[in-house]
């Protein structure tokens, strides 16, 4: 199993940075996207409220996969009016379209974790705060924020692994990350030891980040 | 205890449900079903296209009962190894890389394939030097790969699972061609939005005696009796019948090899 | 319009196909369900048990099934599983042998891979209900299984709904993946039909949509579940 690591080396190399830097770019991206969701989802009434609502339950409700298929193919049959509106440099990437349909799955999940963070702070430290009469903008940037971004780091953290595992899906769209690396050496050598070292992979990485989430987790925990 | 019983009981009746059915008189055929005209699902859920006539002609003439059933083309050759069937009538290639996993029954017919490419680059022939640089699309797991390997390493090559998605990227403009057998671009050009065209000759893998009727490599006994009624087939005309529903050419003469074409 | 003859019922229509797809979608996750479950206590009462191997057992379990995606297990599943079953059946009974179809395959890797989040389920939930209901039965002399069945496993389901509500919401989702392994689920039909129609978009937009509506109206289902369940427990609105 060992060879059939070293024969496709840069392969296997190629697959595994695809996979570290898909993930992370499209985790990072997603959060910036969710912040303002997730404050509204939080805080806001109305039709602002309801947008909010219906992108988080309709991205969280579909399948990736499905959206993947959506993003690249279903547009895909628009490209005649995409190239009107001068859009069509993006969803003609394969690249692109893949980061589109990450980030709109993890942007809808992590709009809902902000929100849980930003609604399950105690009423206690609100009530600190007009005791001690800080007005609403330092209360929140000072005290509330901070807070918020330590109750949320955990299942921020979780949402980073399963975009790792999400990533394993862009395959299907030409966009050769560790599992499309695998899929293609397994055409080729029809070895199932093939996935076991795509295995290996995942584990190593995931278990990488794992470690690394929880020593930085726990530098937070007291605030949250 | 009572519930977990039942449990029990439901999870082994769903296992049995996936016992392959094996008796003499009924034989399972497998096929991908995304590559018409050979094989593909039409819109009332069958299975059809050259492939599947051919492979009912056959049992027909060995005088069996044949089921058929779809696979996807990355893991066809292990589901055939798997038992999941018991033979594949699907346009495989028969290549030598193939034959360490799989033994293959004379060739039924030469799928050439062929570039087709996006009209408005008027390339004129396909050459690996006009290719250089440009969007070439084919099936992962498909004889092109390597010929696109080996003769055009200039140009950036996508894999696709299935040729259908390739030849959608190909009309949208995300590929600037697409390597695919000649008969099934052929009907695909067809009813396409005449987008494309074909360029260039059409040749086969270095290697490939055409395309053949897969199966696993310890049954002997069941290819000779499947050569034996293709051989019946392609005699008594029952072949020519089934061709000329689908193309108006002849199938069985062999195109170049690629390395007759091009240099590496 | 062009669009609903497409997805008409009948001969040309992709309609009952879809329907057709829906059903084993559902079907899929519906006989999964109660697999993932069973497995999510077992996995469970592995990692606290009294003996290390079972207790390394667990842990290696659950790391394993929530770092790999699940694409990848349902593969391995799938063409190991075969083969090792090919080779049991050879040994046992030669010239027999047994498929594993697609549905038992994903049914299988979908139930490893939701009792791994599972188990933390079951281990917050019974943390829930506390070790004093446990203690309390046995000094009534109820023997361990059936101060599970009669005493815990009531109290618990309350408490574990949340979370196994949420695992069926992925498992439903989940199911697509075994489109991969040629499946004939909602998406695997929705991209043969794709294959001769080449309309993408209307076929995927409207998986889309109807995979949404399932996932809605379970998480509907959910909440009025958890609202009855709670009632007279805890109070549901502040």
């Amino acid at each position: 199993m060992f060879d059939l690591y070293l024969d496709y080396i840069d392969r296997w190399s190629h697959g595994l940075w695809l996979t570290a830097s898909m993930s992370t770019l499209s985790v990072l991206i997603g959060f910036l996207v969710a912040l303002p969701i997730g404050f509204v989802r939080s805080r806001a009434k109305g039709p602002l409220a309801w947008l909010a609502i219906a992108y988080v339950n309709l991205f969280r409700g579909m399948p990736l996969l499905v959206l993947m298929f959506l993003v690249y193919y279903g547009f895909g049959q628009f490209n005649s009016e995409l190239r009107a509106m001068g859009l069509w440099w993006f969803f003609r990437d394969a690249y692109f379209c893949g980061m589109l349909a990450l980030v709109l799955n993890t942007s809808a999940y992590q709009a809902e974790i902000i929100r849980g963070s930003l609604d399950t702070i105690s009423t206690s430290v609100i009530e600190t705060n007009a005791a001690l009469n800080l007005t609403r903008w330092t209360a929140f940037r000072r005290v509330l924020l901070p807070i918020a971004f330590a109750k949320a780091l955990p299942p921020l953290g979780n949402e980073y692994i399963l975009m790792v595992k999400a990533t394993s899906l862009l395959a299907i769209i030409t966009v050769f990350d560790l599992m499309g690396e695998a899929r293609t050496i397994f055409s080729e050598t029809l070895d199932l030891g093939v996935y076991y070292v795509a295995a290996i992979h995942y584990l190593v990485l995931v278990l990488a980040i794992e470690w690394t989430l929880r020593r930085v987790e726990a530098r937070f925990k007291w605030m949250a | 205890m009572k519930t977990l019983f039942k449990m029990a009981a439901a999870a082994t009746g769903l296992v049995v449900a996936g016992l392959a059915s094996a008796s003499a008189e009924t034989l399972q055929i497998g096929t991908e079903g995304a590559y018409a005209p050979f094989n593909y699902v039409s819109e009332n859920g069958e299975i059809k296209g050259f492939d599947i006539d051919m492979g009912n002609a056959i049992c027909a003439e060995m005088k069996v009962e044949c089921e058929w059933s779809v696979h996807d083309w990355g893991g066809i050759i292990p589901a055939l190894n798997a038992h999941k069937f018991d033979f594949m009538v699907a346009s495989m290639a028969i290549t030598e890389a193939r034959m360490e996993n799989v033994s293959f029954s004379d060739p039924y017919y030469y799928n050439a394939m062929r570039f087709l490419a996006v009209k408005e680059l008027a390339l004129e022939e396909a050459t690996p030097e006009r290719l250089k640089g440009l969007v070439v699309g084919t099936q992962q797991g498909a004889v092109s790969v390597p010929v696109l390997d080996a003769y055009f390493p200039d140009s950036e090559h996508k894999l696709y699972p299935k040729m259908t998605e390739a030849l959608m990227d190909l009309e949208s403009g995300r590929l600037d061609l697409a390597l695919f057998s000649q008969f099934t671009a052929g009907e695909w050009l067809a009813g396409s939005s005449g987008c494309c065209e074909f360029v260039g000759e059409s040749f086969l893998m270095d290697g490939t005696i055409g395309a053949g009727i897969a199966f696993r490599k310890q049954d002997d006994e069941l290819r000779n009796r499947v050569n034996a009624a293709l051989k019946t087939i392609m005699d008594n005309g029952t072949y020519e019948t089934i061709r000329a529903e689908y193309f108006d050419f002849d199938i069985m003469t062999k195109p170049p090899y690629v390395s007759e074409l091009f240099d590496k | 319009m062009d669009h609903f003859r497409l997805l008409s019922f009948g001969d040309h229509g992709w309609g009952d196909e879809l329907l057709i797809g829906l059903g084993v979608t559902l079907a899929l996750a519906i006989c999964t369900l109660p697999f993932a479950i069973i497995l999510s206590f077992l996995v469970h009462w592995a990692k606290v048990s009294r003996y290390r191997m079972l207790r390394s057992f667990g842990m290696l379990y659950t790391t394993v099934f929530k770092s790999l995606p699940e694409i990848l297990t349902l593969l391995i599943l799938y063409y190991q599983a075969q083969a090792i079953i090919g080779w049991l059946i050879q040994s046992v009974i030669p010239g027999a042998h047994f498929s594993i179809s697609p549905f038992v395959a994903g049914m299988i890797s979908l139930s490893l891979v939701i009792s791994a989040y599972g188990s933390e389920v079951v281990r917050a939930a019974l943390g829930a209900v506390g070790n004093g209901q446990f203690e309390a039965a046995q000094s009534l002399g109820l023997s361990p299984r059936i101060a599970f069945i009669k005493v815990i496993l009531p109290q618990l389901w309350r408490h574990a709904l949340p979370g196994f509500g949420n695992l069926w919401i992925i498992l439903l989702k989940d199911t697509s993946l075994v489109s991969v392994i040629a499946l004939s689920e909602l998406t695997h039909v929705a991209g043969l039909a794709i294959t001769t129609t080449r309309q993408p978009f209307v076929f995927y937009g409207l998986i889309a949509v109807i995979y949404v509506l399932l996932v809605t109206l379970s998480a509907t289902a959910q909440k009025r579940l958890e609202r009855r369940v709670n009632l007279g427990f805890t109070r549901t609105e502040t």
